[in-house]
This record gives structure tokens, sequence and C-alpha cells, in this order.
């Protein structure tokens, strides 16, 4: 019983939309140092990978309003794992595989902005999924910055409220494809509210919940006198009444 | 004229004769015995080369080639010997063959130490070595008593002078024995120049000196650089002199934790060679060790430790019967493993992300706490995926279970900071991204691993 309560979960989840509140973030960074810089053109680099390392999909990041204020994007994206979409519209990440990531070639205006919807499930185990953002030079390689992995922004979920850490570039390195440092100033990041799971939804979950805390509790009992005494329910399933009535046809 | 002859003639075979016939034996750099050798010691700079001409030397069954070369010097200064003259002729030969004898060019300025060719020409000291670097003007501040050493602490201080110019003053005073040097060889511990750091630094390991041993501490135990690797390989032998020092001991145990192979060498040859009970106390631990010459230095320091010569091989007697020495020391000193003491630190993991300019992925370890156990301290990281690689890892377990763990140093000390955090980051290697997982675990103490 334990082991099929177990199994079911995941789809349990899925149906009740499994969406705890979302966090939103408006994103804005400084693009006119990149403005004629002999490293151009340039692409934006989005990564999100699992920290479970199997690709268990627990999370969701979806980018959008996409601007680049007298720039454009000059395409075509390119997406591995779980990342699909287009910045011109709507960019959406799961980790579903270890790596996820999404580039996309712009030319720079003035200034970049958008906004980063992040759902926030913890994973088990100690390592967090990670949201990542870089620009990528002509070589393919990161700008330098004084983040890790020369990122200008992450994301660590590791809390139902992520704390985002933002980077600026490193002015002592030029970047891997020539010309001089580059001086970016670390991505303004702020959060613009949480949105909350659908109040259908709430429901139904919360009715889910409870009947698996009720189920867990007394799965010790005899399934037998159980599924007798709860015949009428509609949450019986199939298989209960065939064991109830002793059926022991497949 | 005849007399001069008779000399060059002279100088010119014994040149030749050390030069080709042990042609890999080059002269020391060493100022203490350049200053004994010479008759005369200038700072000068070089006003004329005028080259000579043809074959000058050939024996029954070779023929060796080269040419004589006339240096004029215009003398700034006179530190050993006494001359009127403002300028005089060094008569210089430098043979075709590649041999390390020093050339010199117009307008170089430098220590000239030169020894009586003829009344009126002089002749290098030293083939290899007769000119140190100098600075143009005279030492402001002696810094030592001795005019020579003056000269070579000011070309050290300077910081306009050329790097190898300054590695080379430093590396001419190794083996002298003075306050002065001593103090300016400390005073470019802090230099930002590898060249320099690494010359000096080995200078004095080289004197035993145990201040600068425990100064670079840090640096010798981090991996070294890709700028530090081409100035490291006399470090070996140089940390092997510390062993004479017994203050040094103890900053040579921890040294046994370096991530870098010559440090690790160079420190258990040193505590092998020192004996007493801090190689009682540390060999035992290296007996397991991947690398065979310190599995060696530690057979060899127990055998002269406690004095038993038949368990004292030499290095080929050793390997031909490594498992018999290993497994003898090892009944005498049975080996205790680091203990498990992540209970007592807090581990925070980061994500990861994929750097593309190196293909490795990167996260961000937090280590923190008040651990009541000793370090060093080392973060293992147990069940890491197979097919994934650790970079630059310290070392991999094989004592302390489960084995075959990577793990990279937290703390090289054996005291931990109070409330100290430390920040790792790792890099892993993982070319098909399929996930990257592993359990941490830290381990203390200087037991095996």
């Amino acid at each position: 019983m334990r082991a099929s309560i177990s199994k079911s979960l995941p789809l349990i989840l899925f149906l009740t939309g499994f969406s705890w509140a979302e966090t939103i973030y408006d994103v804005s960074l400084d693009t006119s140092p990149l403005i004629g810089h002999p490293a151009g053109p340039f692409a934006l680099e989005f990564q999100f990978n699992d920290g479970s390392g199997t690709g268990d999909a627990n999370n969701v990041i979806s980018i959008s309003n996409f601007s680049l204020s007298g720039g454009k994007l000059t395409g075509p994206p390119q997406a591995n794992g779980g990342a699909s979409g287009d910045l011109s519209s709507l960019v959406t990440m799961t980790d579903s595989s270890f790596f996820n990531q999404y580039v996309e070639a712009f030319t720079p205006g003035t200034l970049m902005n958008f906004r980063l919807q992040i759902t926030a499930n913890v994973d088990s185990g100690g390592t967090p999924d990670e949201f990542s953002m870089s620009i990528l030079d002509n070589s393919g390689s990161e700008i330098p910055t004084l983040g890790r992995g020369a990122s200008l922004l992450i994301i660590d979920i590791n809390s139902s409220n992520p704390i985002p850490s933002a980077f600026a570039s490193d002015t002592t390195r030029s970047p891997h494809a020539g010309g001089f440092p580059i001086s970016l100033s670390a991505p303004v990041v702020t959060e613009v509210g949480t949105s909350v799971p659908e109040p259908a939804n709430c429901c139904l979950f919360g009715f889910v919940m409870l009947m698996l805390m009720w189920l867990s509790r007394n799965h010790s009992q005899n399934l037998t006198r159980w599924a007798a005494q709860k015949a009428a329910s509609p949450f019986v399933t199939r298989r209960s009444q065939r064991l109830a009535t002793g059926d022991t046809e497949p | 004229m005849k007399k001069a002859f008779t000399c060059l003639r002279f100088l010119f075979i014994s040149f030749t004769f050390v030069r080709f016939c042990f042609p890999s034996f080059v002269n020391l750099l060493d100022a203490g015995r350049l200053r004994d050798a010479s008759d005369l010691i200038v700072v000068a700079q070089v006003s004329n080369i005028v080259d000579g001409s043809g074959t000058i030397y050939s024996d029954p069954t070779t023929s060796y080639t080269g040419h004589q070369q006339t240096v004029s010097i215009t003398l700034l200064r006179v530190l050993k010997g006494s001359i009127t003259a403002e300028s005089l002729d060094v008569i210089h030969f430098i043979p075709d063959a590649p041999s390390g004898s020093q050339e010199v060019e117009k307008g170089q300025l430098g220590i000239f130490f030169l020894s009586t060719l003829t009344d009126t020409a002089w002749a290098p000291a030293d083939q290899d070595h007769f000119i140190l670097p100098a600075r143009p003007g005279a030492p402001s501040n002696a810094g030592s008593s001795d005019a020579l050493l003056a000269e070579l602490i000011q070309v050290i201080a300077s910081t306009d002078a050329s790097s190898t110019d300054r590695a080379l003053a430093i590396a001419s005073l190794r083996s002298i024995s003075d306050a002065g040097v001593s103090a300016s060889l400390k005073s470019v511990l802090s230099s930002s120049d590898p060249l320099v750091f690494w010359s000096a630094a080995t200078a004095l390991f080289a004197q035993a000196d145990s201040d600068a041993l425990s100064t670079v501490q840090s640096r010798l135990i981090q991996p070294f650089t890709a700028s530090d690797a081409p100035y490291t390989q006399g470090l070996q032998a140089a940390l092997r002199a510390e062993s004479t020092n017994p203050k040094s001991l103890p900053t040579l145990a921890a040294l046994l934790a370096s991530a870098n192979q010559e440090v690790r060498r160079g420190s258990a040859a040193a505590i092998a060679t020192a004996g007493g009970p801090i190689a009682v106390s540390t060999l035992p631990g290296l007996l397991t060790d991947q690398d065979s010459q310190i599995q060696y230095f530690a057979v060899w320091g127990l055998g002269r430790t406690t004095n038993q010569p038949d368990q004292t091989p030499s290095y080929p007697e050793f390997q031909a019967n490594r498992d018999k020495y290993i497994l003898y020391w090892q009944s005498q000193f049975p080996i205790s493993c680091a203990a498990d003491v992540t209970s007592q630190f807090s581990v925070s993991r980061s994500g990861f992300r994929l750097d593309l300019s190196t293909g490795r992925f990167v996260q961000s370890v937090i280590i923190s706490g008040s651990p009541a156990s000793k370090g060093p301290f080392v973060l293992a990281l147990d069940n890491l995926n197979s097919g994934l690689f650790l970079y630059r890892s310290d070392g991999t377990t094989s004592c302390a279970s489960p084995s075959g763990s990577p793990y990279v140093i937290v703390s090289a000390s054996e005291t931990w900071q109070a409330n100290g955090t430390v920040v790792l980051t790792l890099e892993f290697t993982d070319p098909t991204a399929t996930g990257i997982t592993y359990t941490p675990r830290i381990l203390g103490g200087n037991a095996n691993r």
C-alpha cells in the first residue's frame, strides 16, 4: 500500500498542479559597454541545472517580457535538455535533465530587461537546482565576471524564497575572443512578487494530502475490512473492491 | 708577448679540458666562491667587444673551434683588489659548441669577477659566471658590510631591475649566510613576480630558514599555478635542506598534505633525513602513498630513525622488493586512518554551472563550524558518479573507508579558525552531462586518508 502511494505521488502532485508559489523577479542589465566591442557578436546564455543529478523536473523557470532597448535578438535560439521557447515570447526551462541550457544571440542595446518566474521546490540531497545567466562572446566563452563559472546571475533553489546573487564583469580580464576588458555592472534583480497556486488546485491538493496522511496512518489495518467499509466511496479503487469481495481475477 | 701566449694557452687548455671532456659540468653560481676565486671584482660597463678569430685548440683526435673575445670595460666601482686604470680588457673565450659559457653585450652593466692574465689583460675568474647584475648607482643603503653583497642586495631590492637580473642575484647568494642577505630575500617573498618569489623561497629553504618556510606554507600547499610551474623544479632539494633546522619540522609535516608532488617529496625527504619523533609520527602514514618516491622516503626514514640497516634499502633495492619493505614497516607502525569529523561541520553546497570556457561544472561548497578535532581537514567526495572526475583533487582516500574518494584540502593547518568558514570551488569533468552526485565527508587529522 505504501509503495503504491509512493509511486502514485508524482502523478497526484502533477494532477493537482504541483505549483508551489512562484517567485517573480525583474532583471535589468546595462548592456551599453557591449555596444561595438570587438568580442561581439554576443549571445545570452541561461542554464538551469538539476541538483538531484537525475533530472527530476520538479522546478520550472520562465523568462518573459524580454527587451533590449535599442538592441535586437538575432537568434536562432538553441535549447538543450528541458529548455524550450523563444525569448521574443516566452522561454521555459525545466530541470528535466541534469544540464538544461538556452542560448540566443543578440545585438546589444543600452539595457536588457526580462522577467523571471521561478518555482521553489527544494531538492533533497543537499545540492539545489541552480539557474544561472551569462553573456557569451563570439568564441562561445563567457565574458569574464566575478561570479562562479563566469556567471552574471545565480539563483540556487535552496529555500521557498531563493535569493539571487548578481555579479559584475571582471574588469581585469579580457574576453576570450579578444579586445579590452568589459565593464558590466552586476544585473539589478528586483523581486516583484509571488504567484500562488489556483484556489481549486489548493483545495484538491489539500484534500489529497489529507487522504495520504490518513492512509499512511492506517496502512497497517486490515485492507479487506477497510475496502468493505468504504465500498460506497468514489475513491475506492476497483482493485480494492476485488480484494474486498475475494475476487482475485486480474 | 710570449708570456701572454703561454698563459692564454694554459687557460684555454684548462678551459677546454673541463668544457669538452666534461660537457655537462657547469660551475654552480655562488657569489662567495666567485669572490674567493677573483683577483679583481669591479662594477663596470662593457664599452667595446672585439671578436678574435679561428680555431684555437686541437688535440690529436679532435679539433675544437671557437673564438677569442676582447671585452673592454669601463670601471665604475672596485669591490675587491686594486686598480688605478679607468678601463681594462678582459680576454674571453667563446667556444662554437654550446657550453653554457657566459657571453656579454656592449653596454652591459655588471659586477665582473676577474683573475690576472697578463700585466695588462684580465681573464674571467669563472668561465660560466663572470658577470653578475649590478645597478648603476652605488648602494645607498648598504644592507651588508660586505661591498659585494651590498651590490647584489641592491639588485634584489630594485623593482627597476629585470626579473632575470633579480633572480640571478638571488641565486648567487644561496649559499651565503648573512643577516643582510637573509633580510633581503625575505623582503621579496611578497613579490608578485613568480621568478623572483621562487628564487628567493628556494634560496631561503636551502639555508634552512624556518621563518621563510612558514611564511610561504599556504602557497606551497595550494596547487601551483601555471605561472609557478616553471620555477619549482628545485624545490625538492631545497626543502630537504630544511631538515637541518628543527624549527622547520612542524611546517614540513604540514606540507605533506600539499597538492604539489615536488613539495610532498621534498617534505618527506626532509623528515626522513631529520629522523626523530616527527619521523616516527608522520612517515608510517606515507607507506601507502600513491607516489613510490614518497613511499621510499618513508621506508628509508623509518629504517634510519630506528637504526635497522637491513630494513633501510637503497632505492633500487626498494623498487625490487617494495611490498616486503612496506609490509614490514606497516607491521612495526600500524597505521591509523584519518577520522570522519563531518558531524563537527556544516556543509552547504551550491548548484552546478557549466563553465563553457573550461568545459567543467563548477560548484561552491561552504564549510563552517567549530570542530573539536585537530586538522588538517579535507573534504572527501564519496560515491561520486563513475566517469566523473574532480578536477585538481588533492588526493584519493585509501585508508579512511570508503576508499577511492577524491578529496580536496579544506584547511592545511591543525587549528581551525574559531567559527571559521571556508569556501571551496569544486570543478568536475562530466563530458556527457549525466549528472553529478556525491556525499560530502570531512576527514580530520594527519593520519592516512
